[in-house]
Order: C-alpha cells, then sequence, then structure tokens
C-alpha cells in the first residue's frame, strides 16, 4: 500500500483500489478512536476526579454559551464601569463629581421588576389555592386541529377555560381582553390559525396587558407522543429555563402568571419552558422515583415551540374607524355621561360578587415594547429572551 | 463633553446621559448616571415629561410632571446634585388622564394634561412662594407645545384640530362654560368658532372619495422654524404641515409616513428643514420637510421611540425596550431633488434599566466643556448663557459649515 506522511487517497487513479484504501483508513481511523474512549473510560472508571475535570475543561462552543453581550442580561451588572469609574479619556472630565452622596441606586432592575404588569401575582396577594383563570378562545375563523389544540392547551393550566371565538365586529380581542379583565380572568390566550394549522399564540396579560404575540411551531399532541401519561388535574410544578434578559424576565413572568403559586406535589407533573437560542419549548412529564437515586420521567404532552415575535405595552388595540365625530369639550367636574374618551381611561365596574374591578378600555394603538426584526440579528449569536 | 441629555423614566428616575467624543474606558461613549431617585414609589410617580429651564439661583432647573399629578422643580447645583425647589400638584388631572406637555420659559413653568388642564406657576422674586395662572382647554388633547417666544402655545388631540393659542389671553379668558361649547353645532359666524384665547384652528382635511369625513386624531404637534409653522402627525400614518397664515387646511399632507401604526411623534430636527418621525413600531424616520420623503430610518431598534431630542449633528431617543440610543443626523440634500447620499446611524446604545419616558437635550454646556462644543471659535464668545440666543447662534453655524463643504 502506498504511504506517506501527505498521502491522500484520492490521489489513485484506480476506481477499486481508491475505494478499498479509503475504506481501510476509514476503519482504522474508527477503530483508533474507539481505544482511545475505551482507554479513557477505563481510566475514568477507577479515577472520578478525572472525568469532572475532563468534562469541566472540555465544554463545547455553542451559538448559545458563545452568545453576544446584552447590556439587559439581568446577571451583568455593569454598574462599576458604566457609571462610577472616573474617566481619564481625552474629552471626559478627570470627575472629581461622583461623591458619595451620588451613589448609584443599585436595585433600579429590582425596582423596575417588583412594579411591572405581573407583580400583584408575586406579591403573593392571591389565594394560592386558586388557580388563576385563563380564557381560552381562537381567531375568527378556526377548523378543527385549532380546537383540538385549544381543548389540549385547556388541560395544561388549571383554571383554563375555553370558549369559542363569537363571530363578527364588537368581538375584537382588545373588546375579549376588556370583559375577560372586568370579569376576573388573569390571563386571555387567542390560538390563531393559518391554512388549518395552528401557528401562533397571543397571550394577554389582564387587566393591563402586556400583550404577547409568539410563533407556534411542531405541535404534538399528547396522543402522536408514544408511551405518555394521562394527564391529572393537580396543579403543575413549572420549570422554567434559560431567561436570562430582561425581556426574557417578562416572558417567563408571564407564564408564571398562567399558572397557579403553589404546586401540588402529589400529582408529580411538571411544565417546562425551556428556552434555548430564543426558542421556547414546552413539554409536560410525570416524575416517578423508582428508588431513592433514580427518578424515571414520563412525558404527559403536548409539545409544542414558541417564538417571540413581539411584545406590545396594554391590551390590544381597538379602531374605531367609522365612529361619529366626538363634539370639542371641555372637562367639567360634574361627571359625563359619555364614554371615556382617552386611551385606557378606566371606568368601574361591579361584579358580581360586589367586588368592584376595574374595566380597562383598549388603547387605540397597540405600542410595541419589542418587536422582532430580522436586522435585529446581527450575527447567529444574538438571542433576545 | 459634546453634550448632555436628561431622561426621565417610569419609576421617576431622573437621569443624565453625558456624551463624549470618544469612547470612555467602559466601551460606551455614553455615560449614564442617576441624579434622582423616584423609584420608591414604584410607577405611582413616574415621570411624563421634563423641561429644563434656567434654575431660579443659578445653573438648571430640571421641572418634572409625574403620573400622579404632580409637577416637581429640581435645581441642580455646581456638582450636579438635585434639591428639591418646588412641588406643586394639578387637582383637575383625573385617573387615567396624563400630562401631555410641559415647557418652562424664564420663571414660568407651564404643563397641560390631556383633559385640557393647562397651567402656568412661578416663584416670587424671594423665591418661597407659588404663583399660579390656570386655563382650560378642550378634552382629549393628545400633544401640548408651547412656542420658542412663550406668547402663543398649540395643542392637538383626538377629535381635537390642531389649535393656535394665544397664551396672555388663554390665562385672561375665564374658563368656558359648557353651554359655550355646546353651541358649536349650531349656525353661527365664522370668527365666532374660535375659543377666547384661541387665534388660529386647523380645518380637517375634505372629505374622501366616498365622501366620508376623516377622523382627526392628532398624536404629536411640534412648531417648526417659526411659531406659525406647525407639523402634526396623525395616528392613521399621516404628516401634515400647517400655516397659520394661509387658511385652516394642511399645506401639506403627507400621507403613510409611518410604516407600523400610525405617528407616535414628530420633532424638529437641528438641520434645516429636517424633521423626525416615529411611529407606533419601532420606526424612527429622517423626513425632508420640503416634499416629505423619509430621508433614512435608523436601525437596530427594536421599541416603540417614546421620545426624542435633537442636539447638533446628534440624535438622543429613549424607546420602551429601555434603550437611550445615540444617533448621527445628516443634513438633508441641497435640492429636495437630490438623493440623500449619507444617511445617519445609530453610533451607541446605553440600557436604561427600567422603561424611560422622555428625553430633553440640555442646551447650556458647563463652562469647562465650552471649548469642546463643535461651534466656531468668534461665535464662542457670543454666548451669554440665554438659551435661545445659544439657539441661534448654533443654527447660524451649522448653516455656514454645510455652505462651506458645499463649495
Amino acid at each position: 500500500m502506498v504511504s506517506g506522511p501527505r498521502f491522500e487517497p484520492s490521489l489513485i487513479k484506480n476506481k477499486v483500489k481508491r475505494e478499498d484504501v479509503y475504506r481501510k483508513r476509514k476503519k482504522a481511523k474508527s477503530q483508533d478512536k474507539l481505544q482511545r474512549r475505551l482507554a479513557q473510560a477505563k481510566l475514568e472508571a477507577n479515577d472520578p476526579a478525572a472525568k469532572q475535570k475532563r468534562k469541566s475543561e472540555n465544554v463545547p462552543h455553542t451559538l448559545d454559551n458563545m452568545r453576544e453581550f446584552d447590556p439587559s442580561i439581568l446577571t451583568a451588572e455593569l454598574e462599576a464601569s458604566s457609571s462610577a469609574v472616573p474617566l481619564d479619556v481625552e474629552g471626559a472630565p478627570k470627575t472629581p463629581e461622583d461623591p458619595d452622596p451620588n451613589a448609584q441606586p443599585v436595585n433600579e432592575t429590582a425596582a423596575d421588576i417588583a412594579s411591572d404588569d405581573f407583580a400583584a401575582y408575586f406579591e403573593s396577594v392571591l389565594d394560592p389555592t386558586v388557580p388563576p383563570k385563563v380564557l381560552i378562545t381562537t381567531g375568527f375563523k378556526a377548523t378543527k386541529v385549532t380546537y383540538d389544540f385549544c381543548d389540549e392547551l385547556s388541560t395544561i393550566f388549571p383554571g383554563a377555560e375555553f370558549i369559542r371565538r363569537k363571530k363578527g365586529k364588537g368581538f375584537e380581542m382588545g373588546k375579549i381582553a376588556m370583559w375577560a379583565g372586568a370579569r376576573g380572568y388573569t390571563n386571555l390566550c387567542v390560538v390563531n390559525e393559518d391554512q388549518k394549522k395552528p401557528n401562533a399564540i397571543i397571550v394577554v396579560h389582564l387587566p393591563n396587558g402586556p400583550t404577547a404575540y409568539f410563533k407556534l411551531t411542531s405541535i404534538d399532541n399528547s396522543k402522536r407522543i408514544p408511551g405518555h401519561a394521562k394527564a391529572t388535574t393537580h396543579y403543575p410544578e413549572l420549570v422554567l429555563n434559560g431567561f436570562v434578559t430582561r425581556l426574557g424576565h417578562a416572558v417567563g413572568r408571564m407564564f408564571q402568571t398562567l399558572f397557579p403559586p403553589m404546586p401540588e406535589f402529589q400529582g408529580r407533573q411538571v411544565v417546562t419552558l425551556h428556552n434555548q437560542r430564543d426558542f421556547l419549548f414546552f413539554r409536560r412529564h410525570r416524575y416517578a422515583f423508582r428508588s431513592p437515586e433514580k427518578v424515571a420521567l414520563q412525558e404527559i404532552g403536548p409539545r409544542f415551540t414558541l417564538k417571540l415575535r413581539w411584545l406590545t405595552k396594554g391590551i390590544p388595540a381597538v379602531q374605531h374607524m367609522g365612529e361619529p365625530a366626538k363634539k370639542l369639550r371641555f372637562d367639567t367636574d360634574e361627571p359625563n355621561d359619555q364614554a371615556p374618551q382617552v386611551a385606557e381611561q378606566v371606568e368601574k365596574c361591579e361584579d358580581a360578587k360586589g367586588a368592584s374591578r376595574q374595566l380597562v378600555q383598549p388603547p387605540r394603538q397597540n405600542e410595541y415594547l419589542w418587536i422582532w426584526k430580522p436586522e435585529l440579528e446581527t450575527t447567529r449569536r444574538t438571542f433576545f429572551l | 463633553m459634546v453634550c448632555t441629555f436628561y431622561a426621565g423614566d417610569e419609576l421617576g428616575n431622573i437621569k443624565t446621559l453625558r456624551i463624549y467624543e470618544k469612547a470612555t474606558p467602559s466601551g460606551s461613549r455614553i455615560q449614564s448616571k442617576t441624579i434622582y431617585d423616584g423609584s420608591a414609589d414604584g410607577k405611582r410617580k413616574g415621570i411624563q415629561g421634563i423641561a429644563l429651564g434656567s434654575g431660579a439661583v443659578q445653573g438648571r432647573s430640571i421641572n418634572t410632571s409625574h403620573a400622579d399629578g404632580s409637577v416637581s422643580s429640581l435645581s441642580l447645583s455646581e456638582d450636579g446634585i438635585p434639591n428639591r425647589d418646588h412641588e406643586w400638584q394639578e387637582p383637575r388631572m383625573k385617573p387615567g388622564q396624563r400630562f401631555v406637555g410641559i415647557a418652562a420659559h424664564g420663571r414660568n413653568v407651564y404643563t397641560c394634561t390631556s383633559n385640557g388642564a393647562l397651567r402656568k406657576t412661578w416663584a416670587d422674586d424671594d423665591n418661597l412662594s407659588l404663583q399660579h395662572a390656570i386655563a382650560a382647554l378642550p378634552m382629549r388633547i393628545c400633544d401640548w407645545h408651547l412656542a420658542a417666544d412663550e406668547k402663543s402655545f398649540i395643542y392637538g388631540g383626538e377629535e381635537v384640530e390642531v389649535s393656535v393659542w394665544d397664551t396672555e389671553r388663554a390665562f385672561a379668558s375665564e374658563l368656558p362654560s359648557v353651554e359655550l361649547v355646546s353651541q358649536t353645532s349650531k349656525k353661527r359666524k365664522r370668527s365666532g368658532n374660535l375659543l377666547p384665547g384661541e387665534t388660529w384652528r386647523a380645518k380637517n382635511v375634505p372629505n374622501d372619495f366616498l365622501s366620508l369625513r376623516q377622523p382627526v386624531h392628532n398624536t404629536s404637534v411640534t412648531h417648526l422654524d417659526t411659531s406659525s409653522d406647525i407639523l402634526a402627525g396623525t395616528i392613521f400614518g399621516n404628516v401634515r404641515r400647517y400655516d397659520t397664515r394661509s387658511g385652516g387646511r394642511p399645506v401639506s399632507n403627507w400621507k403613510g409616513v409611518s410604516k407600523v401604526g400610525g405617528v407616535k411623534l414628530v420633532e424638529k430636527g437641528y438641520h434645516d428643514n429636517e424633521v423626525f418621525v416615529a411611529d407606533q413600531g419601532c420606526n424612527l424616520f429622517a423626513v425632508d420637510m420640503r416634499n416629505g420623503r423619509v430621508l433614512y430610518g435608523y436601525k437596530g431598534m427594536s421599541g416603540a421611540v417614546s421620545s426624542v431630542a435633537s442636539a447638533p449633528s446628534l440624535l438622543g431617543s429613549v424607546s420602551l425596550d429601555r434603550f437611550f440610543r445615540l444617533h448621527t443626523t445628516k443634513p438633508p440634500p441641497e435640492d429636495a431633488k437630490q438623493r440623500q447620499e449619507e444617511k445617519g446611524e445609530v453610533v451607541d446604545k446605553v440600557y436604561m434599566r427600567s422603561i424611560p419616558t422622555v428625553v430633553v437635550w440640555d442646551v447650556d454646556v458647563p463652562d469647562t466643556d465650552k471649548q469642546k462644543m463643535p461651534v466656531e471659535d468668534d461665535l464662542g464668545e457670543e454666548y451669554d448663557g440665554d438659551a435661545d440666543d445659544v439657539w441661534d447662534h448654533m443654527e447660524q453655524t451649522a448653516q455656514r459649515n454645510r455652505k462651506k463643504k458645499t463649495k
């Protein structure tokens, strides 16, 4: 056999010989690799520390762990470098202006999170045994696939209720959100469909928003998952993985408000929303302790994948294009009988129980807190959640 | 240091954003610093407007309007530490309403709410007690803007046409009664349509091809070069230019300027014939005032722009995605028909940690940094600290510079 330091089998002109040499080389290579692996495994079986060391050193580069720095990542507190460093670059003053009275507030992000629209859920003022009411509906024209998916969705959220979307004008999403908010619902899920397949979910937090639009793909119903378990009505545990930025936290907190704050552990059900490269993978499992060391996992389903497309402030907008012109009028102190005109103006409405709730009018325009655009992804390593 | 911006946010914090010519050691041209921490109250005291004025004694005064109806006036000392001078409440602001305008001129601070409560406040000579004057404007105002000379102001809103008022007469006239307004439906004289204090009101655009009335919803108004030249953006995506000397109809009406939703704000640029238009999505465009064409848009914005402030050759913007962005601006071409060669871009951004609501440019620059301002030396001597004069001079130099280049 011809051999040499820079020998390439592709240089052999005879096809039979070329293939033969190539096959032999390939086999030798894989055998060599296998032997190395076996030797390593033998070595590490005796010395677990070596395995640990190799694993900690040998971390593969992935898009996820090489992601571009985003200043809104919540663990990245660049407080010191961004504001309090005395500057000595030309053009910058040598600052004697950072004395102690100018100390920067450190918990600004915490204050921002604590005052967002989901804060009521996390302040534990709600009864933990009562599941949050979630209204599930579809787009205006839905087919059986979407209804089936909605039925599965309503088994996931313990307080879910599926209502068919009413047809016609006056049942815009903003209007439905307004009514649902006044009736004590905390979330509205609208499943949209295109070409007779569910393609998007809009989640509205009630009563004041925000509204998130997710692209919906890779739906697997429970039936299609081999060996799936049956769901019970216990409140599930919730695992939210990989939400690191402020936007990611907003999405994670929004999903958290769909579930009761206190899970029922005897049900052993876990709902997972795993964020990887901005795709949110939804899974539901049941776990079982086979022995003190071993845990078994059985999938319940459904499976689907979400991707955030936009997030707007407030509930969805409703435009009143054809309404008659309002007269110019002044604000007088006496209460007016006319409907409130300003977007998001609030009225009181009496609940059946007598508790007064705020009826939040839908705004005239959606204000985008964040919107996905191709130009935002400057590299493949740019992620937003 | 090139210039300073002040930004207010939903939590009631006030931040300064100092812009440097080169990147600081932190890797950014922007240095952000919280000068007033109002986050203790949560969103209750979120800032809805900032107006910079000359301080009562010396230095800068920052007047802020808050979501709970209060207005506060801070003065900045030499080392940048704010002291609260005054705080007052607008009792006519009801829940669900907001401040749509705040302006400071000399010692006067004007505030206007969306239900039409206009207030002028000024401090006494001894700077101890406050004097107030109030006036009533129509409801459903979306934006209110004071002219540079304080003599007039403009507003526009939902089913409220763009309107010019005489400031003095607005405060002198008695509060209009409801009956007066309800008479507008009856046949009356043309001049009688104007409210007391109002000097000009826009007329709605003609009906469309189905002869249907076009709804009126102005979201943002601003003055152009003179106080008779007004620009308004509507929720339907139109940008309209009005000249109060030529009737009530707009002199130009550009349709479809905004790409997502309607126009959110219009703001006059620093160059001639340049305005900035932001839509409800996340677009910010520079528009040529002569023909309404979009000169360029900025890339990399991911949230709706809530406020912009233009400085010489720079533009600061804050948006709902919690970023302050620094943009460069390029002058429009000499001839409106020529194509725009250079495009402005986002040069830097800084994460603000909470949602900023408003940004303003500080015209005054501290004395130590004055020589670094991009102005010519012969004009640099003429600074006397008066805000208007600084504006005028800067404008002239900018023009002169451009002419030299083109020759």
